[in-house]
């Protein structure tokens, strides 16, 4: 008689309730008519991919994907989407077609990617100081550049709310 | 641990409804929402894979991923705003002139 894991088994619960969450509300987003809930539910996607990420191992990603993904970019998604009421027509014709090409593309990305695991052994995981330390270290010219993209958004921001103003 | 099956398997379906939702729709946001949908699946594969590889690398690369994907959403948004208020309308066919 074998031991019962529970550990592994709440691991397991929890990845396919983040998994069915997920998947269920990113199929809702697309389909839905109304864009707030389309937005409210790509937060929902998010919040659970960042659980999903834990699970993996990624606690400082998932924690960041928290903030400044869910917290500040779909949030302003549905913030906007308030203020751009209407519902454009989908194309219809095109929907069996997009529909293979989804499930096309699914099938695809688990086919190449699956023929390919192997079963290795797992790396540890970096703490949060050698994660700071590579990133101020090596990856410095990257991050420099990623500091000077976020000022220009802040830069086309001021400018479209003069333009509103004027 | 769970098997990386599973994460791929997640990704992939997710990916799927992402580049559904791109070809079917023809506002915007939802544009918009399907092209996130389809970024939330790569950095999941990402960060699958690197667990075998370097997870130090595979986490950098994320943390600039999401980064660069909350400033794109920055850019992306106020110009739909834009185009709603010149056009009427988020449907990406109607504005095929660039015009004030």
């Amino acid at each position: 008689m074998y031991p019962i894991d529970y550990g592994s088994m709440v691991e397991l619960g929890a990845f396919l309730a983040l998994a069915l969450i997920a998947v269920a509300f990113s199929i809702l987003s697309v389909l839905t008519k109304d864009y707030v809930y389309s937005a409210l539910s790509l937060g929902i996607v998010g919040i659970s991919f960042a659980g999903l990420f834990a699970t993996l191992g990624y606690g400082y990603i998932a924690t960041f994907h928290l903030l400044v993904y869910v917290g500040a970019a779909v949030t302003f998604i549905a913030f906007s989407v308030v203020m751009m009421r209407e519902l454009p027509e989908d194309y219809r014709s095109l929907k069996f077609v997009a529909l293979a090409i989804g499930e096309l593309f699914a099938i695809l990305i688990s086919a190449s990617l699956l023929s390919g695991v192997a079963p290795v052994q797992l790396k540890p995981m970096p703490s949060l100081s050698e994660l700071a330390d590579t990133i101020v270290s090596t990856y410095w010219f990257p991050l420099l550049v990623l500091a000077l993209s976020l000022a220009t958004v802040i830069i086309e921001g001021l400018v479209i709310a003069r333009r509103e103003g004027r | 641990m769970i098997s990386s099956i599973l994460y791929v398997l997640v990704s992939a379906v997710v990916a799927g409804v992402g580049v559904y939702g791109v070809i079917s729709q023809r506002g915007a946001i939802r544009m918009l929402i399907a092209v996130e949908l389809m970024f939330n699946a790569a950095l999941l594969l990402l960060l699958t894979f690197s667990r075998f590889v370097n997870p130090l690398e595979g986490s950098v690369l994320a943390l600039f991923a999401i980064t660069l994907a909350s400033a794109e959403v920055g850019v992306v948004v106020p110009i739909i705003v834009l185009l709603f208020r010149v056009f009427g309308t988020t449907d990406v066919t109607k504005a095929s002139k660039m015009k004030r």
